[in-house]
């Protein structure tokens, strides 16, 4: 069974041993299907790997993946709602986000190790938990302006969620010094949210993005070209949704031709160059350095 | 870093050189200097999405 089965068995566990009421029961567990399908459980597979590598007693590796990624769920049903991407009703997708919010948590408090590790541990998921939610804030009431502005958000937004996954791991194996895979972990989900919104760009019917005005990297540096173009008539109201859906190829174009699409690319580049530098710096055996590269 | 890459759009000819190391850029660290070698050498669509 590959580490990903092994994560998304246990959170079904996790799901069938702790909740009782049967509707809500049902979807959450159906909700995790539909996770496991879309996902490759990155931030699960990130705390698995942080508690393997520090823990020098007790395998509870796939617990505590597992308790990360229903915390990661919780978060992304949350985003979906925000968004309206994909849902009709609202009631049981908020019930199924919360529980899984609240069962991650319960999850953790759950894990047989010593007392203190679990404090710092929750402490710390809660303090990211708070600055996710503020960048996720900042990001929906599109309140970015400058590079700087997108950067600081998605720092929040994301890189909080990561660092959260890595942490949380870390701490619950008794490791007490955490500034260097904070580091590297914020730096993996810049450069993630950097990917993720560039994805954006190429699936305006999946994602909510565009229409919200979002203004990821490349929508910034083609607000800052000298040249007309199509963002900056739609950013500025010139144009409606409408117009700019029919003539996306031409807006893509644009991107392309003016080097907005490389800009993005060298920007999570440069976060992932990043992390990858700060992962050279841990005092772990080569082999584990080589894993965590291979989720950077 | 954005008027770094307008510029190097408008003269793809200096990638040439930057990846040969026969030219630098002032105001770019290694670490950018290989972001930007790097992310030039891809197609524009070629980024990984795992989010």
């Amino acid at each position: 069974m590959s580490e990903k089965e092994k994560i998304a068995k246990q959170m079904k566990e996790i799901v069938e041993q702790l909740m009782s009421e049967p509707q809500l029961k049902a979807h959450m567990l159906m909700a995790i299907e539909q996770h496991v399908k879309e996902s490759d459980l990155l931030f699960g597979r990130l705390a698995y790997l942080h508690y393997d590598l520090f823990s020098t007693q007790g395998d509870h590796s796939t617990y505590i993946a597992a308790a990360i990624e229903l915390i990661v769920l919780a978060g992304d049903l949350l985003d979906d709602l925000v968004d309206q991407d994909r849902l009709e009703d609202t009631a049981i997708p908020l019930h199924i986000a919360i529980g899984f919010l609240l069962l991650g948590q319960q999850t953790i408090a759950n894990v047989p190790i010593l007392g203190n590790k679990k404090l710092k541990a929750l402490s710390h998921l809660t303090s990211c938990l708070l600055q996710s939610v503020q960048g996720q804030q900042t990001d929906v009431a599109c309140d970015v302006q400058t590079e700087a502005d997108y950067l600081k958000m998605v720092e929040k937004k994301s890189g909080s969620l990561v660092a959260m996954a890595c942490v949380i791991g870390a701490l619950l194996a008794g490791k007490e010094n955490i500034a260097t895979i904070e580091t590297y972990a914020r730096y993996i989900g810049i450069a993630a949210q950097i990917d993720n919104d560039f994805d954006a760009l190429y699936n305006w019917d999946k994602k909510a993005d565009i229409q919200a005005k979002k203004k990821s990297l490349p929508i910034l540096y083609m607000l800052e070209s000298k040249n007309d173009n199509l963002w900056k008539q739609y950013v500025n109201n010139d144009i409606d949704y409408d117009r700019m859906y029919v003539q996306k190829e031409k807006a893509l174009q644009q991107m392309e031709q003016e080097g907005a699409i490389y800009y993005a690319k060298v920007m999570s580049q440069i976060y992932k160059e990043k992390a990858l530098q700060e992962i050279e710096k841990l005092d772990v055996d080569d082999a584990y350095k080589s894993a965590l590269k291979t989720l950077v | 870093m954005q008027q770094i890459i307008r510029f190097l759009v408008e003269h793809p000819e200096v990638i040439k050189k930057l990846q040969n190391g026969t030219v630098s850029l002032i105001g770019l660290s290694e670490l950018e200097v290989k972001a930007v070698i790097k992310a030039f050498s891809e197609s524009t669509r070629s980024l990984g999405y795992w989010m």
